[in-house]
């Protein structure tokens, strides 16, 4: 750890009357990782976007190599060696790696400034090598994965001679060997002198990455702690204030008759899945990207259609389309992105709620407003969905509360099978336990699931069963008292068990 | 302390709805007291009716735009219906087919091409914005194809009522817009269409991930602003008396501009019909005013053109707002 080249003193934001962040200090040492932690709407983001000058704050002062610093722009906070990489990646799909990196700097020759293609490349090459990324930079950015784009973004942000990089749960949607690979590049820009605030909610990434620990709770400081003199139980009740008995409340119970079976399912992206569904079952689908866990969700929801393959429900083969029809046979799927499949961000938390049974509902072409309202309150009083008013947008609940809307809209239409796709990626530690106690409670009234997850804890502790996915076929299924972390990262890279 | 907590809720949550339709209502107040002074034939109960008969064809077809809007779609083809089912109504009076038989035919034809617009954007997966700007060269041909380009003069007395009629002392056009609304303003409130059309403009993915069929509903709400645009253009064909090729040019801008100055936005799941119905008598009250002030009908364009520039960017105001929360 060097000296302190950033620090943000007294910072104070107010939206409207909500008081976002309140006299939150943050200081950053050089070769550091330094890790934000803090529920969904502790102010994390607004913190950040205060940094980049995304937001305009309204007290505090922030410094750089203790000077203070006024940006009005974000150019201007990048020009002075702060990079924030956010979750939506802002890439050119269609221009090459090389050129993302080089966008509006590109190396030139020749009195006609034309641009110098070989250099380009060259240079990336030569920064990839640098830092430790593998990735061709002749390539055009849309072939990339999620994990390489992000790496080519901190590529670029490295270029930029960038001494301060914050990334904002950038494993969100990775698996572990890109997470791994991910934190290797971390590693080597801080070995480089670096400074890095990193965001995650995913505990042990957290643990293994930091050098220090800050955690935020309700716009406030709450501390800040050394990775050596801490642990993950002291961290989570600095986030929730309050202690977590029980994170996963799985507990083993008898399953019932069969419900759902796949016989040989084959669409684009997956091949031959064959599994049974029984009730009260949880059933964990594990791969890691591009495994074609997520197509499976969306083929069993009728999304995407399948070639070849029957599916029985109940003894009786069902084939359908579309969604509607799909639901129509008492299948809900929630989906893995949220904010993009999932809610309808300017609509009420009512309206979301109600928005998949209403086409069952009666009276058939008319609303029935008080029997909504009743069915909103309903779920908001059972799932502890916050918010001040059932009427309020859903887009200013936190990540999790938003699940949980999504969640309620299909519980609500008593489903037999429920596919949970990534059901709590991006949400604070407690909204996900929360979601775990929903699910097995569900579970054991009879409900069954899928959990599609790349998680490995949350597979573990959650399933009765676990099918495991590599490179769109069944490479095993787990029974819960067998499976461990090993069995599943092996079978889930193509491995064999002994 | 609860009820107490509610009742500032409600309270915040009205003044949140009434915000827009209050600024309008504002916007209008003002342009009424400055128009008054500016003419003195402005504030009367005759004028007032007169700019209730101009709106009323923007009107009725602003109700199929809003719901189109709605949905995250646009329809720059109402303008060019309107012409179409003018000249064709004109023709099937000429041919001698009954008035009110040449009427439904006219509501017929709108609605089949409402149809046929819907058809294509769903259907062709085709962009909204260029699927109508085909068809609406196509509606507008056709209605120079069926009069060979003249105007017809409609004769029919029975047919003109609706156009210059009164009831009550208030213009039949009037008394047809505001029954229309009160029709379209209950679907969109109490009908599970009404909402999924709110949906669909939200978030379409999700929607139709939550079983909404998207297909249908924007089929529909393309065929309702065929129906509307459709009844519009019967209504101007009766106030003007003939069946002209060109009739209607340009509206379809009045209409957009209408709807988004009543808070409807661009991007689909924001607005209502009363805000349309504001922005309605905005625009008509605007055209009255500076005809009344005698300004050249060149500057009244560039006037509209202005207008439309300030209700865009109001609505880009509005979603930044919603950006920053």
């Amino acid at each position: 750890m060097g000296e302190v080249v950033l620090s943000m003193k007294h910072i104070t934001k107010r939206f409207n009357n909500v008081v976002a962040l309140d006299d939150v200090n943050l200081e950053l040492y050089s070769s550091e990782v330094l890790c934000l932690l803090g529920e969904n709407g502790a102010g994390k983001s607004t913190l950040l976007k205060i940094l980049s000058a995304a937001y305009k704050r309204d007290g505090g002062i922030i410094e750089i190599d203790g000077k203070e610093v006024h940006f009005k722009t974000t150019r201007q906070a990048i020009e002075s060696g702060i990079a924030v990489i956010y979750q939506e990646l802002n890439e050119i799909p269609d221009l090459t790696v090389a050129e993302n990196i080089y966008l509006e700097r590109q190396p030139v020759r020749g009195p006609l400034k034309r641009i110098d293609w070989q250099r380009m490349v060259k240079d990336a090459e030569a920064l990839f090598s640098e830092i430790g990324i593998d990735i061709d930079p002749r390539r055009r950015m849309k072939e990339l994965s999620v994990a390489e784009k992000q790496m080519t973004e901190i590529a670029k942000a490295v270029a930029q001679n960038i001494r301060i990089l914050v990334t904002d749960e950038p494993t969100s949607a990775l698996s572990e060997a890109e997470v791994n690979k991910l934190f290797g590049v971390i590693d080597r820009i801080k070995r480089m002198g670096g400074a890095i605030i990193f965001i995650s909610h995913r505990l042990d990434e957290v643990m293994r990455i930091s050098d220090r620990i800050m955690v935020l709770r309700d716009g406030k400081n709450v501390g800040v702690v050394k990775k050596e003199e801490t642990s993950e139980e002291e961290i989570v009740t600095m986030m929730v204030g309050r202690k977590l008995v029980e994170m996963f409340p799985r507990r083993r119970h008898e399953v019932g008759n069969m419900l759902l079976e796949a016989e040989k399912l084959t669409a684009k992206g997956i091949q031959d899945i064959s599994f049974q569904l029984h009730k009260g079952e949880i059933l964990g689908v594990f791969g890691l990207m591009g495994s074609g866990i997520q197509k499976l969700g969306t083929v069993l929801f009728g999304k995407d259609k399948w070639i070849r393959g029957h599916l029985r429900l109940n003894g009786k083969p069902v084939n359908y389309s579309s969604p509607c029809e799909a639901i129509a046979q008492g299948v809900a799927f929630v989906p893995s992105e949220r904010k993009i499949d999932g809610i309808i961000a300017c609509m009420s938390v009512k309206e979301n709620i109600v928005l998949a049974s209403m086409t069952q509902s009666k009276p058939r072409f008319l609303l029935n407003h008080s029997c909504d309202r009743m069915i909103a309150e309903k779920w908001k009083e059972r799932l502890r969905i916050k918010t001040p008013d059932i009427r309020n947008a859903i887009c200013n609940l936190s990540g999790g509360n938003q699940q949980k809307t999504v969640i309620s809209r299909w519980l609500e239409m008593n489903p037999e099978v429920l596919i949970l796709a990534e059901p709590t990626r991006g949400i604070d530690v407690g909204a996900k336990a929360e979601i775990y106690e929903l699910m097995e409670e569900y579970a054991r009234s009879g409900g069954s699931v899928i959990l599609i997850t790349s998680e490995m804890r949350e597979i573990l502790e959650m399933s009765d069963r676990i099918l495991v996915l590599h490179d769109g076929e069944m490479n095993g299924v787990l029974v819960r008292s067998e499976a461990d972390e090993e069995k599943l990262l092996l079978l889930a890279m193509g491995g064999t068990l002994l | 302390m609860i009820p107490e907590v509610k009742l500032s809720q409600i309270g915040l949550s009205i003044k949140k709805k009434m915000t827009t339709e209050l600024t309008l209502l504002i916007g209008y107040f003002i342009l009424c007291t400055f128009f008054s002074f500016m003419s003195p034939y402005f504030f009367s109960l005759n004028n007032f009716l007169n700019i209730g008969l101009y709106g009323s064809i923007v009107g009725i077809a602003g109700i199929g735009m809003t719901m189109v809007l709605l949905t995250g779609n646009i329809d720059v083809s109402v303008g060019a219906l309107m012409g179409l089912i003018g000249v064709s109504v004109a023709s099937f009076i000429e041919m001698g087919v009954p008035f009110a038989a040449s009427i439904i035919l006219g509501i017929s034809i709108g609605i089949a091409c409402g149809l046929l617009n819907g058809l294509i954007i769903t259907r062709m997966r085709i962009n909204a914005l260029i699927a109508t700007l085909s068809t609406m060269a196509i509606f507008r041909g056709l209605a120079f194809v069926l009069c060979g380009g003249l105007s017809k003069i409609i004769t029919s007395d029975g047919y003109r009522w609706y156009g210059r009629g009164y009831i009550l002392g208030v213009p039949v056009c009037v008394w047809i817009m505001v029954i229309f609304y009160g029709i379209f303003i209950y679907i969109l409130r109490n009908t599970k269409f009404g909402r999924r059309v709110y949906a669909i403009g939200g978030n379409s993915k999700a929607s139709y991930l939550s079983g909404v069929n998207v297909k249908n509903t924007v089929i529909s709400v393309f065929t309702l602003a065929g129906l509307t645009a459709g009844i519009g253009g019967i209504l101007m064909a009766a106030q003007t008396g003939s069946g002209l090729p060109s009739a209607g040019q340009g509206m379809e801008m009045e209409v957009i501009a209408a709807a988004v100055l009543g808070g409807t936005s661009l991007s689909g799941g924001k607005g209502n019909l009363v805000g349309t119905l504001i922005g309605v008598m905005m625009m008509a009250t605007l055209g009255n005013g500076m005809v009344l002030m005698n300004v050249p009908a060149f500057y009244q364009q560039i006037a509209k053109g202005v207008v439309l520039l300030i209700a865009v960017f109001m609505d880009s105001l509005r979603s930044r707002d919603l950006d920053e929360a």
